[in-house]
């Protein structure tokens, strides 16, 4: 089964093992960058991302957003925000290579999905996508606190 | 030798060639599907059959940006690849319906020069076609994602 994630024009599919729950947005607390905020999920904060429908990293919420997909990376979890989320069968849909002319070197994307005649989902996976966001990227996992300036010592000519 | 083509209009003055037997269809403003992250000239798909062709906006490829004109017709062309000898299908849009012709080697000329670089990664040979180069695409190069 696969957890099929819409960014505005955009349809994503992940394997739904990868996607363990849905949260509403509404549960989304904001704070500063690199994330968008946290949700909590399992007992903890998770940090929360955005994509547009380029897959695109966004810095502010899209007001088409409604849910929160919570996403499992190795051992982190983390919440994206989408406009909707459907569950789908492997197994009603036509899966595609991506054609090598369409192959960014960065690109998320593993597959081209054909849900029926008139859309398209492609197909990626949460490793992908938390690469694509900088999830547990070094700056995400340690912002400096907002204190640090005030912390700052005098250099060795200052002092004396 | 004589050998029968396609001559093929993407607009602005951009033209190209493909052997007559590696066009398949020729549609008319036929419903095509976006695919984000991918190339900007190459990001659109569009289903033939049980197949999902890659549609490239050459005019867009060559020049780096939109062709001025409105280009409706998608040509659907196949090409074999050397890896695995397999028939690949790719799409081409263009301005107006491809115009068939016959060549013969005393029409070779030199590949275009400008845009600098460009023809020559997507094209063996050349030949003159009322007094323009008409450079005769290599779709299996085109395709690849090398370019």
């Amino acid at each position: 089964m696969w957890a099929v994630l819409q960014f505005g024009s955009t349809w994503v599919a992940v394997d739904q093992r990868e996607a363990p729950a849905v949260e509403s947005r509404d549960d989304l607390i904001e704070s500063r960058a690199p994330a968008l905020g946290s949700i909590r999920f399992a007992g903890a904060d998770r940090p929360v991302f955005a994509l547009d429908a380029q897959l695109v990293p966004q810095r502010a919420i899209s007001p088409e957003s409604r849910a929160c997909a919570i996403l499992r990376h190795e051992s982190e979890l983390f919440g994206l925000l989408c406009d909707d989320i459907a569950i789908l069968s492997a197994l009603e849909a036509a899966e595609f290579d991506l054609p090598p002319a369409m192959r960014l070197a960065d690109t998320p994307i593993h597959s081209l999905v054909r849900i029926n005649d008139q859309q398209l989902a492609v197909r990626s996976s949460a490793r992908a996508l938390a690469q694509r966001l900088g999830v547990g990227s070094s700056d995400q996992r340690s912002s400096p606190p907002a204190e640090a300036d005030a912390l700052a010592l005098p250099s060795a000519g200052e002092a004396a | 030798m004589k050998a029968a083509a396609w001559i093929l209009n993407f607009g602005s003055g951009h033209v190209a060639a493909v052997g007559a037997r590696q066009q398949v269809h020729l549609m008319y403003d036929p419903q095509v599907v976006d695919v984000p992250a991918t190339p900007h000239h190459c990001s659109q798909v569009v289903f033939f059959g049980a197949h999902c062709v890659p549609v490239f906006d050459f005019a867009r490829w060559l020049v780096d940006h939109h062709s001025a004109e409105d280009r409706h017709y998608l040509g659907l062309y196949a090409f074999t690849s050397g890896v695995d000898a397999a028939t690949h299908y790719g799409a081409l849009w263009m301005a107006s319906p491809p115009k068939r012709i016959e060549v013969d080697d005393s029409m070779a000329t030199a590949l275009p020069e400008n845009p600098a670089g460009r023809w020559q990664q997507v094209a063996r040979s050349c030949f003159e076609e009322g007094g323009a180069p008409v450079p005769i695409l290599d779709l299996r190069r085109l395709f690849s994602g090398d370019i």
